[in-house]
């Protein structure tokens, strides 16, 4: 297993994570809704709102992984997409040496295909993915991950009304 | 048709499937979607701009209906004859047979997928081969 490596400017990006407000707080209806939908939409069993902290990936909703609020960054995806700074599209886990002797992956939850789509905050930060999992090999064509990156767009849309309301 | 992208009109109430089509549609470079929340809001839009179709959520159904009406008897500004497509819950005989009346060309029923959506958007208003090419 190969550990996702830190992006250049983490110590902003976790600012900008920690100034939204949202981590540890109890799961919302908006957030879920989406989730849910995703998982419905990909026909997948699990999709995730994550958020990446400093070492851990926590689940600001959590659809099919309901008992599982957080695991450590180091065995995340996420940290891998939030790292390459892009939509990160895994076909079968097990082809690839990132994440072939994952425990997520040769344990619970059983991930083969995992795409991520980066929820970067309109100033550029990026602090976690809408990601979708199976747990079967799959393809993803172009149409599916521009349907993924809608999807998150209206996660990122609802963080900052999130922010606004606080701030 | 201008040799422009089609300017196609979303009238649907559900925020999650009109903001995740508007965005595919601008990442793909598909139609340019406008979009609407009500048949109220969409209609004042058609009463003022000439749009190349209709993607229409029957989530209202008799003013959609109505308004569809109005729209094939030429009393909005644009073409009588426009594609339209329409999303419903559920169809009877009934309202297949007069959505056939009015000329709808396809009709996705619920739970649609959005992939569905956005094959509809690509089979009834094409890019201009000049954009494809």
């Amino acid at each position: 297993m190969i550990k996702p490596p830190l992006p250049h400017n983490e110590a902003k990006r976790l600012k900008a994570l920690r100034d939204l407000v949202i981590l540890d707080t109890p799961p919302e209806e908006r957030f879920d809704r989406i989730s849910a939908f995703a998982a419905k939409e990909f026909n997948v069993p699990i999709a995730l709102v994550s958020l990446v902290d400093h070492d851990r990936q926590w689940f600001k909703s959590s659809f099919g992984l309901e008992d599982v609020q957080e695991t450590p960054r180091d065995i995340s995806f996420c940290g891998h997409a939030v790292a390459m700074a892009k939509t990160l599209i895994v076909p079968d886990a097990l082809a690839d040496p990132r994440f072939a002797d994952n425990p997520m992956v040769v344990g619970q939850p059983y991930v083969r295909f995992y795409a991520g789509a980066l929820l970067r905050l309109p100033y550029g930060q990026v602090v976690g993915t809408l990601c979708i999992m199976d747990r079967r090999p799959r393809d993803f064509d172009k149409l599916d991950e521009a349907i993924l990156n809608g999807l998150r767009d209206l996660v990122v849309e609802e963080l900052f009304r999130r922010e606004e309301a606080v701030s | 048709m201008s040799a422009g992208r089609p300017q196609v009109l979303l009238i649907e109430p559900d925020g999650l499937v009109r903001g995740t089509v508007a965005s595919v549609c601008r990442e793909l470079q598909l139609v340019r979607l406008q979009q609407a929340t009500s048949i109220a809001q969409g209609e004042k839009w058609m009463q003022s701009n000439v749009d190349h179709g209709l993607l229409l959520s029957l989530a209202e159904r008799d003013a959609a209906l109505a308004l569809l009406t109005r729209l094939r008897a030429g009393e909005l500004r644009c073409e009588v004859d426009i594609p339209v497509a329409v999303m419903v819950a559920s169809a009877d005989a009934e309202l297949v047979v007069r959505l056939k009346e009015l000329d709808v060309r396809r009709l996705l029923l619920q739970p649609f997928r959005l992939r569905d959506v956005v094959h509809t958007l690509e089979q009834l208003w094409p890019m201009p081969e000049i954009l494809v090419a």
